[in-house]
């Protein structure tokens, strides 16, 4: 199964979203919640990655679109301030000032980057291989 | 197949493989070539695109695309212009202060990226083009199926890389280049499918080719060699390094009715193992049929007569296990010393065999070697060299005289033909010649040569009587017949002078025949002898089923009457008595001395023959004064 336009198959998309992930989380539990059909499916096949009902209980939010982002605002997300937020869209990831990185597909290509400053916000120190991948702002 | 055939074969395979290889290698480079033609096209479309932007924008690209937002729309569309199915995506792409890549311009236009947003190329090869100025070709790493090749062209501006210009070629653009060739490459594969399976079907017939061949080539009983791998062995060996030994086990006829074939079986395997070890490997045994063989020994083994000396007491005294009982072999052994002038093994073959009858005959459990003038033997044997002596008439008769006791005179000269070896200076006697040409046109061609000798040397002395030998096979021959009954017509005034001497190896088995053609022989007056009377086949029985008129004993019984002149006495009387009482004259041969002349005229023998009265010679020679 293939995820996105350029993704790749199922196990390789698990495996970067997990390393992403633990290294987000560090010792925390990946509990990822997403409102994303097609990556919902992904995820069941992971034994790291538990898929999480409420927003309330996950740790990681993974926002893969603008109608998401609307939602999570109306529902007061900012004030779930522990949870992490991830995306799945550069536009997102400009848009939205909690939303710590992003991985996606531009030109055929995989992007992953993280905001500096939002990272520290959640006091997040990144694994070094992600370094290069670090950046002040979009 | 034959060895030449399959030699083609071979040839004609490793040129397909060779042809095959030449095409892949071909195609290869074609594609590789067609390759290198169409990324030439897309370096040409990048440098008018960066020439365009160059043209276009006055200053750095960036500052200015930050200046003039409309513009960016406007190149963005340009570069749309640009992208087909072979150009995936168009970008142009700058380094920030922080050496991070941010998208300026990207020509597709339906999901255009965000003006300055940041792009992460995982190659290293952004940075190097970056830094050295160079355009470059990549291959992309990344699971990504749409993208082949990104051509990065590097924007210079006094000399500062101000950006990246990128294009992307589509998978569907490099499957279309890659199999262009694919045809082609089709009919290659195929091609060298066949020539594998050809390969192995050709290895696997050479492999049968080869059991066939062993099995051709050895005894499967005794795993001696057979007689066609002598014949190969002698492609490339010369005869002439080679000693030959024909070796027949005696009588072995005797050991298989006796012990059974399966344990005469097992007695041929122990007598070639015997004489392979005797031998040692680098001499050729070959079974010829039944318990013959032929040994053919390296001659770097020694004198000839020795090894087959040595071979014929060690294979005689070996003694072979059969059934419980112990046996020895008889063995009869004929040898050659192969002259270097020999020239086939026919020759030598023949020389063994004819030599081998002499063993034979004379009591079999032998060996002979023969060594000496061999290489006349083959030459005067040689059916090419008689057929040049008789078509240039190189034939000559000689003339012994058979001597008259009661008259004291020569009253008859035997015709001996002769063939005339002018190389050598010397006349080559029938024994050499008439067998090879028995049987041909050529024995013919002979016959009429001495028959018109004779008549001549007839008519030239009108008081000299002849005889001429003839052989019991002539008799049979109708052509000889009907030209010597024509012969005897044509000259019929001299024929009454003319004796035929029949000779015979055989018995005669249809007298009325043979009677019917003495008597057609003496239509005109010329007389029968029988010769070699009182050996072999010569006997008693022709003197009642057959007319003659001459006995010529034989020289055996004469010479006898040196050895045991008592019983030979005795012999020869009673044939004197009984030639007296038929009325046939008696000739004694070989009288080659005075006591023997002495001894044959108390006998009371009228005519004589031999070496003390006349040699063979010219008629001249006898004849200067005759009438």
């Amino acid at each position: 199964m293939n995820v996105g336009v350029y993704a790749l198959d199922t196990q390789s998309t698990l495996n970067i979203y997990h390393e992403i992930f633990s290294s987000l989380l560090g010792s925390q539990k990946m509990k990822v919640y997403t409102r994303d059909k097609e990556l919902r499916q992904v995820f069941k096949h992971s034994k790291k990655i538990v898929l999480s009902d409420t927003l309330a209980n996950s740790t990681i939010i993974l926002v893969s679109s603008q109608s998401d982002l609307r939602r999570y605002k109306k529902e007061h997300i900012e004030k779930l301030n522990h949870i992490i937020m991830f995306a799945t869209d550069y536009r997102l990831l400009k848009k939205y000032d909690n939303i710590v990185g992003a991985f996606y597909w531009k030109k055929g290509r995989s992007q992953l980057l993280f905001i500096k400053h939002r990272l520290d916000k959640y006091h997040i120190k990144l694994a070094p291989k992600y370094r290069a991948f670090i950046v002040d702002e979009l | 197949m034959t060895l030449k055939n399959t030699k083609y074969i071979v040839i004609i395979l490793a040129l397909l493989i060779a042809f095959a290889l030449y095409l892949q290698y071909e195609i290869s480079n074609n594609t590789e070539k067609l390759k290198r033609l169409e990324l030439d096209k897309v370096h040409v479309h990048a440098k008018n695109i960066v020439k365009f932007l160059k043209t276009e924008i006055d200053g750095n690209i960036y500052q200015y695309l930050v200046k003039h937002p409309e513009k960016r729309q406007v190149y963005n569309k340009i570069l749309n212009t640009f992208m087909s199915d072979e150009f995936k995506y168009i970008f142009l792409i700058n380094k920030d202060d922080k050496n991070h890549y941010r998208f300026l311009l990207d020509g597709d236009i339906s999901e255009p990226v965000e003006f300055n947003s940041l792009f992460f190329p995982k190659d290293k090869q952004y940075n190097e083009v970056y830094l050295f100025k160079k355009p470059e070709i990549i291959e992309h790493k990344e699971g990504v199926e749409e993208v082949w090749l990104s051509l990065l062209y590097p924007i210079v501006n006094k000399d500062k890389t101000e950006a990246l210009l990128v294009i992307d070629l589509s998978e569907a653009y490099g499957k279309k280049i890659l199999n262009f060739n694919n045809p082609m490459q089709e009919i290659v594969l195929y091609m060298q499918l066949f020539l594998v399976i050809s390969s192995i079907f050709l290895l696997g017939t050479f492999y049968n080719l080869y059991l066939l061949k062993k099995s051709l080539l050895e005894d499967k009983l005794t795993l001696a060699k057979t007689k066609m791998y002598l014949r190969e062995f002698f492609e490339v060996q010369h005869e002439s390094n080679y000693n030959f030994m024909l070796v027949d086990i005696d009588n072995f006829r005797l050991v298989n009715e006796k012990y059974g074939i399966k344990a005469g079986d097992k007695v041929l395997q122990d007598f070639v193992s015997e004489v392979a070890y005797r031998l040692e490997n680098d001499s050729v045994i070959v079974r010829l049929n039944g318990a013959e063989f032929i040994l053919a020994i390296p001659k770097k083994k020694g004198d000839i007569k020795r090894v087959t000396q040595i071979l014929f007491r060690q294979l005689s005294e070996k003694k072979y296990l059969v059934n419980n009982n112990t046996i020895v072999l008889s063995l009869s052994i004929s040898a050659v010393d192969t002259p270097a002038e020999i020239k086939s093994l026919l020759e030598i073959e023949s020389i063994l065999e004819q030599n081998m009858l002499e063993i034979k005959s004379s009591g079999k459990n032998n060996y002979v070697v023969i060594n000496q003038n061999v290489e006349n033997e083959l030459r005067y044997k040689n059916m090419d060299y008689i057929s040049q002596r008789l078509d240039n008439e190189e034939l000559v008769c000689l003339y012994q005289p058979i001597y008259d006791i009661q008259t004291d005179k020569f009253v008859k000269y035997e015709a001996l033909v002769r063939l005339i070896d002018n190389e050598q200076n010397t006349l080559i006697e029938p024994s050499y010649f008439v067998d090879t040409i028995r049987s041909t046109y050529r024995y013919i061609k002979m016959s009429r040569l001495v028959f018109k000798e004779v008549f001549s040397v007839l008519h030239q002395y009108e008081e000299v009587h002849l005889s001429l030998n003839l052989d019991l096979h002539d008799l049979y021959n109708e052509e000889l017949m009907d030209f010597i009954n024509v012969e005897l017509y044509n000259h019929r005034s001299v024929a009454h002078r003319l004796t035929f001497e029949i000779l015979e190896k055989h018995e005669i088995e249809d007298f009325a025949h043979v009677a019917l053609i003495f008597q057609k022989l003496r239509t005109y007056g010329s007389k029968i002898a029988i010769d070699d009377f009182g050996s072999g086949h010569s006997n008693y029985l022709y003197l009642i089923k057959l007319d003659i008129d001459i006995l010529k004993i034989d020289g055996t019984l004469i010479h006898a009457l040196k050895d045991d002149p008592e019983r030979a006495k005795v012999v020869l009387a009673s044939i004197c008595a009984l030639a007296e009482k038929q009325g046939y004259e008696v000739v004694a041969e070989f009288v080659s001395d005075s006591k023997l002349y002495e001894e044959v005229k108390a006998l009371g023998i009228r005519y004589v023959q031999g070496y003390h009265f006349g040699k063979p010679k010219a008629i001249k020679e006898y004849c200067g004064d005759c009438k």
